[in-house]
């Protein structure tokens, strides 16, 4: 292998395709990456066989050759190398570097040695819209359960259903639901569940793109990202059926400010409890009462005037955490809630949903006492 | 005072009262017979525990009416014909007591169809007086039903316990039959709703059903041929650690479930020392031929002697110990070697310092990523160990902290103050949990304080309650298993159930798990909450949660 590269444009492939690459992994043969030289293209590879990323950028290649070599080293080395033209040859498993100021030579292991790693089929892709994906990733991915008790839920679950599209994140106690509408051009049916770092991977690729293109399979989800392609494994399990849980009969509506309500939750938040953060709301025609309690460190409680017409006064536990979770994904600046009853599942609402995306989070009540 | 011979009909009533002492003696011998009849589906129907009914009906072999007639009598049997006979028994029943001591002591009816037969026919005998002998509707297997067992023997009677009691040892019998007999389907009814519906399949699978999935994860599969002598079965890893759900120790002989309890030695001996209060639960199946076991000690048949009992020692411990070392775990007491030697083989492994020299690069690397969870390292003082404890340099003391102890600590003086009442976080997702008869009792009788404990339950149906709410405090996974533990635990602590015992549990189910990795910032929270509590120095159990090390301690290791 011989070549000639931008340091800049090197480092900055190095750095994408190491961020996947573990610390201290227990197969150590994965704390590598593979750069492959072929017909005026270089070819990043890594992996931490859960998730997979190739990066490809051009480059003069005076001869074609494939060098695996440690991630840590390369990433520092690269680094701290002043700016300009680097030269990278190979020969007798020894690799060596050149740059302005010096040479640098390191061991390279055999590509044999290296994981066996397989790209993605392009024809199963289809380009999406970044915008609302950015969207569905940040409301749902929060929700979504950090404990391994129960695997599905520890991932979000993305149903694919004609051109339309949902991001389910859950832990039992809240739900998230994002809807995309016609974000597909041809319409799918598909369900998978995918980890929450894999999606927030994918949030950072198309922080600055405008579209990309995605797809998944019964083991895979897949996307393409300007020069850079990631496929990770999907979690296996069975999600719970979250249609269920979503109430259709919530009639008793609460309109309040936003922002207010934070402040709010924020202030009475200093007396809850730490094990429970309850705070109990009492709301009545046009008012709403924030009360928490705890034996020593004393109560506190705020009040607010909401927009809420039922005649019987309604009254009812949070986790506070939890609301304050949901309150700060909501973006317009009053909320909504849709209450049943004090051992009723609720939801909480943007006041007024985008024309083709919409958020609906389920919050369950904590009984009280 | 003369002696006399006793008349026939007392001495027979005696006798039945040897093999038939209670309901599920009854229970036990007719699954048995439909088990030998080659049956794939027995049903078994109770009713207030076996007193009032107690019905079996197998799909099996049935008979004709001839040995309808003949099958309710005294030492009546197709299982043996000559004396010879009986050092080769591998079918269950063969003393040729059991149907005839229960038609002594119940109002019996028996109704069968043998496979040659075109009608079947149905034999009635109300407390050892034959009835009649009548066609019947039944056109396969045998179905037997009694009904008000012991009404003749008021002696008797008055011994029998409650309803539940009774049914809790109908219970055990059908169980250790179902075990044994995975190929077959069970069905148990009882005062007319289904209890349990084990559809026939693997070892396993049948396990599965009545164990739960927990304990078939945390043991490992034995499987072993040696001398003539097969052994196979599930024994717990010594990391199961409950101490009333797995408190089992089931030994099945030709698929006989006996009482033996002198095998525990050759199951435990590979462990060593590794195993939690000298105890873990296991389940062993050995087979051996016919011949090299007498099963004929005792009317229940409940006891065995093996000719070759050193042999049948060794081969189970042969058996656990090949096991172990296909799950990887270590085992002990192979060539006697003294209970230090394991642990000093850990530490005096020169590679694992060798490595921890590379740290700092390490740290260097991780800073060069952009994650900015990584970057607050370069200021932490905190460092946890093997993800279950925590290191932490303060003045000129280290702290080493059992991350679990502590935080169950700090949850345990928090839920103390929450007064009366726990609160409930109600669940999105409700589960639902099958409750064994004993815990379900308990459950009914504490069904009050559930509440107050930060439970919302239903009832959903026999043996089954559905969880609705958990108590809040518990903010990680909480399933159907942890709800089991959590109700035996309460169970095992007595009759008091102080707010405080109550409350030690929830703390624990709570608290965050040795094993959990934490971030730096839930370290430091952890450190300063832990001392925060009014007692920090020890968890409720009493374990202590932190130790120290001073620098002439320290000193003291490197010969300062």
């Amino acid at each position: 292998m011989k070549i000639r590269v931008d340091k800049q444009e090197f480092l900055k492939n190095l750095n994408t395709i190491s961020s996947i690459v573990p610390a201290k992994p227990v197969v150590t043969i994965i704390s590598n990456i593979m750069i492959e030289a072929k017909k005026d293209v270089l070819l990043f590879s890594s992996t931490d066989f859960e998730i997979t990323m190739h990066s490809e950028m051009p480059a003069s290649v005076a001869e074609d050759g494939v060098i695996v070599i440690n991630a840590k080293t390369i990433v520092e080395l690269v680094r701290k190398l002043p700016e300009g033209e680097l030269n990278i040859s190979l020969a007798n498993d020894e690799v060596s570097i050149k740059s302005k100021s010096g040479v640098y030579k390191m061991p390279v292991i055999k590509k044999d040695d290296y994981v066996e790693i397989s790209r993605i089929e392009k024809n199963k892709m289809f380009n999406v819209d970044s915008l609302p994906i950015k969207s569905a990733v940040d409301n749902s991915v929060f929700a979504v359960s950090r404990d391994a008790v129960k695997v599905a839920i520890t991932g979000v679950l993305l149903e694919g259903a004609g051109k339309n599209l949902a991001f389910v994140g859950t832990d039992g106690h809240r739900l998230a639901l994002y809807s995309i509408k016609d974000i597909f051009e041809k319409p799918i049916s598909n369900t998978v569940i995918v980890p929450p770092k894999v999606l927030t991977i994918l949030r950072d690729l198309i922080d600055e793109v405008d579209e990309f293109s995605m797809g998944f399979d019964e083991k895979r989800i897949m996307f393409k990202v300007k020069n850079i392609e990631v496929w990770a494994k999907l979690i296996e399990g069975t999600f719970p059926d979250y249609k269920r849980v979503i109430p259709t009969d919530n009639n008793k509506i609460c309109i309040v400010k936003k922002d207010d309500l934070i402040n709010s939750l924020n202030i009475v938040n200093v007396f809850t409890n730490p094990n429970t953060r309850l705070v109990k709301f009492e709301i009545e025609r046009g008012k709403l009462t924030i009360n928490a309690y705890q034996n020593q460190t004393g109560e506190g409680t705020e009040y607010m005037d909401v927009d809420y017409e039922d005649k019987e006064k309604l009254v009812i536990g949070f986790n506070n955490n939890y609301l304050l979770e949901i309150l700060k994904r909501i973006e317009t600046e009053n909320v909504k809630f849709k209450f049943k009853g004090e051992m009723f599942a609720v939801i909480i609402e943007n006041e007024i949903s985008k024309v083709d995306q919409e958020a609906v989070y389920i919050i369950m009540p904590l009984r009280l006492k | 005072m003369k002696i006399r011979l006793l008349p026939e009909n007392v001495y027979s009533l005696i006798a039945a009262g040897e093999v038939i002492d209670r309901p599920a003696s009854v229970v036990r011998e007719l699954i048995q017979n439909s088990i030998d009849a080659e049956s794939s589906q027995i049903t078994l129907a109770l009713e207030n525990g076996g007193k009032r009914l107690i019905s079996v009906i197998d799909d099996g072999i049935g008979m004709d009416e001839g040995d309808l007639k003949i099958a309710p009598f005294k030492h009546s049997t197709s299982k043996i014909a000559t004396a010879d006979d009986i050092h080769r028994i591998l079918t269950y029943g063969f003393r040729g007591e059991a149907l005839n001591s229960i038609s002594l002591v119940s109002d019996f009816e028996m109704e069968s169809c043998s496979k040659d037969e075109s009608e079947g026919h149905s034999i009635k005998i109300h407390f050892g007086e034959n009835e009649s002998v009548e066609p019947s509707a039944v056109t396969k297997g045998t179905s037997i039903t009694t009904r008000d067992i012991f009404a003749n023997m008021p002696g008797r009677l008055r011994f029998l316990k409650s309803d539940n009691v009774e049914y809790n040892y109908c219970e055990k019998e059908f169980m250790n039959l179902a075990m044994a007999n995975p190929e077959v389907s069970f069905k148990l009814i009882s005062d007319g709703r289904v209890v349990y519906n084990l559809k026939q399949g693997s070892l396993e699978k049948r396990i599965l059903e009545i164990k739960g999935e927990e304990f078939l994860k945390n043991s490992i599969t034995v499987n072993y041929f040696n001398s003539n002598i097969r052994v196979y079965g599930f024994v717990g890893k010594p990391s199961i650690y409950d101490n009333k759900r797995f408190s089992f120790s089931h030994v099945f002989v030709n698929k006989r479930f006996v009482i033996y309890p002198q095998i525990k030695r050759a199951v435990y001996l590979p462990f060593g020392s590794q195993l939690n209060r000298h105890f873990t639960p296991y389940m062993i199946f050995i087979e051996i031929d016919a011949k090299e076991v007498d099963v004929n000690i005792h009317p229940a048949k409940k006891e065995v002697r093996f000719f070759r009992e050193d042999q049948i020692f060794s081969t189970v411990s042969l058996s656990v110990r090949e096991s172990m070392r296909y799950h990887e775990i270590s085992s002990e007491n192979e060539a006697q070697e003294p209970d230090n030697m394991t642990i000093s083989r850990t530490i005096d492994n020169p590679e694992s310092f060798v490595k921890d020299s590379s740290l700092f690069s390490d740290l260097d690397y991780a800073l060069s990523q952009k994650h900015s969870e990584s970057r607050v390292q370069e200021y932490s003082r905190f460092w946890q160990f093997n993800d279950s404890y925590i290191l932490i340099n303060l003045k000129e003391k280290i702290y080493f902290i059992d991350q679990h102890a502590a935080h169950e600590r700090i949850m345990f003086e928090r839920v103390m103050k929450e007064n009366e009442r726990i609160s409930s976080q109600q669940l999105l997702f409700p589960f639902i949990v099958r409750l064994s008869s004993e815990l379900y009792e308990f459950y009914e009788a504490n069904k009050s304080n559930m509440e107050k404990w930060g439970f919302t339950v239903r009832e959903f149906d026999k043996m089954k309650i559905l969880v609705e709410g958990i108590p809040s405090a518990i903010t990680e996974g909480f399933e159907q298993s942890d709800f089991i533990e959590f109700l035996s635990e309460v169970h095992s602590t007595g009759s008091s159930m102080r707010a405080e015992e109550v409350s030690k549990i929830i703390a624990c189910k709570a608290a965050i798990k040795a094993g959990k990795k934490l971030k730096i910032s839930e370290m430091e929270d952890l450190f300063n909450q832990l001392f925060l509590c009014e007692n920090p120095y020890s968890c409720p159990h009493g374990r202590p949660t932190f130790i120290t090390f001073d620098k002439e301690e320290v000193g003291r290791w490197f010969k300062r």
